[in-house]
């Protein structure tokens, strides 16, 4: 009980405990019990008997739920694609926020204030609408921009099986690195001008300063943004739902979490789905664990 | 320290509730007893067209039973899994319009109702084709009445093959021939497409050369999507994808229909409910008369399968099954139903007598044949024995998925080698016996 | 001077080159567009500063506009007229067919939308700015152990308890009602963590000591000094919060199957399932995706500082 001595009263454990109560039960609802359940739901399954048409008995099947998901093609196959998808994103994401951010801190930008609105408009739009934008933009007939690539000569369907990666890749650029910008550009006008007087003086050029002094000083957002960008991508469910409507090329288990929805709303599996999601919340916990130590690490040097 | 406690022990009782109460299907409900008198508000849902008008009609005739329609998605949007979640959550409609092929599945999940007892059986069910009650009688009980019978049959552009000095195809080998006449005469054009997402028209399509894809001996069910009848139907289409006689598309996207309105396409591989399709996408480009209806071509014989198809049935989730039964019976047997649907497509309809009124109320002069006369024909032909299995989703995701690869080097044959893996695997993990 | 006007036809090209510049492009900034800047930062320099960024702009703006055009047209214009024109101006009877569709249902969803943002932003902002202000100005046993739920709060992926939740929730038969979003909604844990940062910062200790002195309990504080003082912090939190309930599409895509509760997000993109079979869904899909964006745009226009500060907030460690 090495209760420190509070030099105010009422600011101790009882009134702390009114405090965060409403927090932490809408917590343990919303998330502790949710999960406990699946983790229950994911050691039982469904058995039938005969040719089916009977009921449905349910018993105890250990981890078999977990080595019917993993030995499922198409969930690995969504896993290994989430990984190429994240190859492909975060660089260009990253990169596209952190070389607009300097571009916009550089001495001679004008109208840095319209820049910014423009460039964050695209997070004001929900991903349910950006992912049917870009839908329509991506298809033959509707879209400028296939008819622009078209009257250059270049036939692209942005949505057949070898760019519809890519497409979706953009659809999250398009949304993200905005907001990304922001925080980035922020930081950087957290940078004391001293310093960059200083090296003006020495004669760095802009580029010089930009590679050497700006962009160390914002590798801790830089961090943040990655490490939040990386839990995102996990996430990814929206903009396939919404994309699989116009092509074949997005089947319904293209990531985990369309794998779990389908296991439960059209394989009616629920303890699978159940497995699914487990293993999805372990990755992005295991996943965020790895980044923060890795950021760290890459900060203390 | 008291919170802690709390959160535990909070999280052992949902434990404990979540063991004693099983899987969480929800709470279960119990059909009711039969009453005597089918009164009471029933809920309707459906995805086909005009069903509103029928309910209006329904609650226009009599005032026992009211009856509220919904509308919603087909089953290629999600339709199928909106209403198995929500008969699983207890609160599904009273009356549900199920396709064949996805009909075994709902009632293996113990979704949907056994009618006997509410139903008039020897002036209903007892009356159609014993092809077409088979696929509405499982473990001996009838568990919908059938709506339409679809019958597969082959449309074609006459003006089209007319100008390439192609016949209509009888055969398989006659289709094959009229499209390279065809692709000589105009390279870009295509006599048919192979559409990606209908996996039930490739059943179809195998069905009609004799396969079974799934078939049952004594408790145990077999597969048969690698069968020899199936093979040589992928075989063959494969060869027509590769010879650009048929196009890699989805069926009803703006692909397609700006393949129909310009003239791209002489061909369309369908049903009898093709024809409101088909007319809605080609008459803006002044194709009228130029469109007729034939059978679907055969490997000698002539053979018809199924397309398509729904039946309507009581689901778990009703509380008053004997007037959502009554309602049933009107939907699917009376004239009256038909007739107040209107014009809402080419119905070719299971209950003896029902297709002459439907027939009535659709205006077939679009179309440059009688095409009515053509679906008897096509209908006289259906090969007997098909059986759809208790979990055709398994099969039908597995092959849109592997389908939709066909565009970038897949093959037709590989996609059915993977998709009989996933059913195959499906089975097992039902706890079901399969061989194949 | 540097030309900020926005030539419409030839920019989505444009786009797709930045596009491709941007693939592969290492962290660490890129050239911007060869050049040699000298001190005084000459014409071409600033030139090509200015230009890129107009080009990144373009590619955030474009889309959005097409929206604007896209809903101006019927389905045949939609198809049969180049992007960025005003085609036969439909937008009229687009918006009558929206409005029409289902007997009003589109209002219903956008009233469903703002009912389950709004319960989250003003009351989750409430739970999550009680707690972190509980983080921030008391002590009490194991406090770093309960941020550190907190945190693992943060780092689950909304998406990966949504299926756990349906599960639990048809357990106790909630699933198809409001309750189903509006539990979920109160529970941001980074609103916790924001809520921390703000009180900190927007709070002086010595003013609740005073207040103590006073002889005010540490509740009539909270709601009379603490909250007041962090409103700038609470408002931003509630906006993040109602932009993520608003954007949230997963969790109504599963709990619910009654169309009347239906967030806008959710009923749009059924739309958009009918438009597949029925061609005429399309130009109904893009006018209510443009009357649903409206309010946002709007809103986060007029609030822009909120979102500022929040965003760096939560990035300063």
């Amino acid at each position: 009980m090495a209760r420190k001595t509070s030099t105010m009263s009422g600011t101790g454990g009882r009134t702390a405990a009114l405090f965060l109560f409403p927090f932490f039960a809408v917590f343990a609802v919303a998330m502790i019990a949710p999960v406990v359940y699946s983790l229950v739901l994911s050691f039982y399954a469904q058995q039938k008997s005969g040719l089916g048409f009977g009921g449905a008995k349910t018993s105890f099947v250990g981890l078999e739920n977990y080595v019917q998901v993993f030995q499922s093609e198409t969930f690995t196959g969504g896993l290994g694609r989430l990984a190429l998808y994240c190859l492909i994103y975060i660089p260009c994401m990253v990169g596209g926020a952190v070389v607009f951010a300097l571009l916009l801190d550089a001495t001679v930008a004008r109208a840095r204030k319209l820049f910014q609105l423009l460039v964050f408009l695209p997070h004001a739009v929900p991903g349910v609408i950006a992912a049917l934008i870009w839908a329509y933009l991506y298809t033959p007939g509707v879209s400028p921009l296939v008819q622009a690539l078209q009257s250059g000569g270049i036939q692209l369907n942005f949505l057949d099986a070898h760019l519809v990666l890519p497409s979706i890749v953009n659809i999250a650029v398009w949304e993200w690195t905005g907001y990304n910008v922001i925080i980035l550009f922020t930081a950087l006008q957290a940078v004391p001008r001293e310093i960059l007087e200083a090296a003006r003086v020495d004669g760095a050029g802009e580029i010089r300063a930009a590679l050497s002094i700006k962009f160390p000083l914002i590798l801790p957002a830089l961090s943040v943004i990655i490490l939040f960008t990386v839990i995102g991508t996990l996430q990814l469910f929206t903009e396939p739902s919404i994309i699989s409507k116009a092509t074949a090329s997005v089947t319904s288990t293209w990531v985990p979490n369309l794998w779990a929805y389908d296991a439960a709303f059209n394989r009616h599996n629920l303890n699978q789905a159940a497995a699914a999601s487990i293993i999805i919340a372990l990755l992005a916990a295991g996943l965020s664990l790895a980044v923060t130590r890795f950021s760290s690490r890459m900060n203390k040097a | 320290m008291k919170r802690r406690h709390l959160l535990l022990s909070a999280a052992s009782l949902l434990t404990s509730a979540a063991l004693l109460s099983g899987c969480g299907t929800g709470p279960a409900t119990t059909p009711s007893a039969p009453s005597g008198e089918a009164s009471g508000t029933i809920t309707f849902w459906s995805s086909l067209a005009g069903m509103d008008k029928v309910a209006e009609k329904f609650n226009a005739s009599q005032d026992k039973i009211k009856v509220k329609f919904e509308t919603i998605p087909n089953g290629g949007n999600g339709g199928y899994a909106k209403l198995s979640t929500a008969i699983t959550a207890g609160n599904g409609p009273d009356v549900s319009t199920i396709e064949y092929a996805q009909l075994p599945q709902f009632v293996s999940n113990g979704q949907v109702q056994p009618l006997d007892g509410f139903i008039d059986k020897a002036n209903t069910v007892d009356k159609v084709s014993e092809q077409i009650r088979g696929l509405v009688q499982f473990d001996g009980k009838s568990h919908g009445l059938p709506y339409d019978a679809a019958p597969m049959v082959m449309w074609y552009r006459k003006d089209l093959l007319d100008k390439a000095g192609a016949t209509v195809p009888k055969t398989w080998e006659e289709f094959e021939a009229a499209g390279k006449k065809l692709k000589a005469v105009s390279p870009k054009s295509y006599l048919a497409s192979f559409y990606p997402n209908e996996p039930t028209l490739t059943a179809a399509l195998s069905w009609q050369a004799g396969a079974k894809w799934f078939s049952t001996e004594g408790d145990s069910w077999k597969l048969g999507l690698r069968d020899e009848a199936t093979r040589k139907v992928s075989a063959f289409w494969q060869r027509m994808i590769d010879n650009k006689i048929v196009k890699v598309e989805q069926a009803f996207s703006d692909e397609w229909s700006a393949d129909l309105a310009n003239g791209t396409l002489a061909g369309v591989l369908g049903a009898n409910w093709s024809a409101t399709g088909i007319q809605k996408r080609t008459e803006a480009s002044g194709q009228k008369g130029k469109w007729i209806a034939a059978e679907a071509p055969n490997w000698g014989t002539p053979a018809g399968a199924f397309y398509g198809g729904s039946s309507f049935n009581v689901t778990k989730s009703s509380k008053n099954p004997t007037a959502a039964a009554k309602f049933i019976e009107f939907l699917a047997t009376s004239p009256e139903a038909v007739a107040a649907r209107g014009n809402t497509g080419s119905a070719y309809l299971a209950y003896p007598g029902l297709t002459k009124e439907a027939q009535k109320a659709f205006d077939a002069g679009y179309f440059g044949n009688d095409i009515y006369a053509v679906f008897d024909k096509a209908y006289a032909t259906i090969l007997p024995g098909w059986q759809w299995g208790p979990n055709w989703d398994v099969t039908n995701t597995a092959l849109k998925d592997s389908f939709g690869a066909l565009t970038t080097g897949g093959k037709i044959g590989d996609a059915l080698d993977s998709s009989s893996d996933a059913t195959l695997s499906g089975f097992k993990q039902n706890g079901l016996s399969v061989k194949e | 001077m540097i030309t900020e006007t926005v030539s419409a036809p030839s920019r989505p090209s444009a786009g797709v080159a930045r596009r491709k510049h941007d693939d592969g492009s290492r962290p660490g900034g890129k050239r911007p567009g060869g050049n040699r800047l000298s001190r005084e930062g000459g014409f071409a320099s600033a030139f090509t500063v200015n230009a890129l960024l107009v080009l990144g702009c373009a590619y955030m703006v474009l889309p959005v506009l097409w929206l604007f055009f896209a809903a101006t047209k019927d389905t045949a214009d939609l198809y049969g007229t180049p992007a960025y024109s005003l085609g036969r101006f439909a937008f009229v009877e687009n918006i009558a067919a929206v409005i029409g569709q289902d007997g009003g249902i589109f209002f219903r969803w956008m009233g469903n939308s703002v009912l389950y943002a709004g319960f989250g932003a003003v009351l989750g902002g409430l739970v999550s700015v009680m707690a972190g202000y509980a983080f921030d100005k008391f002590q009490f046993r194991g406090k770093k152990a309960w941020f550190g739920f907190v945190l693992l709060g943060v780092l689950i992926p909304n998406t990966a308890t949504v299926l756990p939740m349906y599960l639990l929730a048809s357990v106790f038969g909630i699933t198809n009602t409001v309750w189903a979003i509006l539990i979920p909604v109160l529970c941001n844990p980074f609103g916790v963590y924001l809520a921390r940062v703000y009180s900190s910062s927007y709070v002086p200790d010595e003013t609740l000591e005073a207040a103590r002195v006073d002889g005010a309990g540490p509740v009539r504080s909270f709601f009379s000094l603490g909250l007041p003082m962090m409103m700038p912090g609470f408002i931003t939190i509630a906006l993040f919060q109602f932009v993520g309930v608003w954007n949230n599409f997963m969790l109504p895509l599963v709990m619910l199957q009654d169309q009347q509760l239906l967030p806008v997000s959710v009923g749009i993109s059924i739309w958009q399932g009918y438009s597949v079979p029925q061609p005429e869904f399309s130009p109904m899909v893009i006018t209510a995706s443009l009357l649903s964006v409206i309010p946002l745009l709007i809103a986060f226009i007029m609030l822009q500082r909120f979102w500022k500060s929040g965003l760096t907030a939560g990035s300063v460690k």
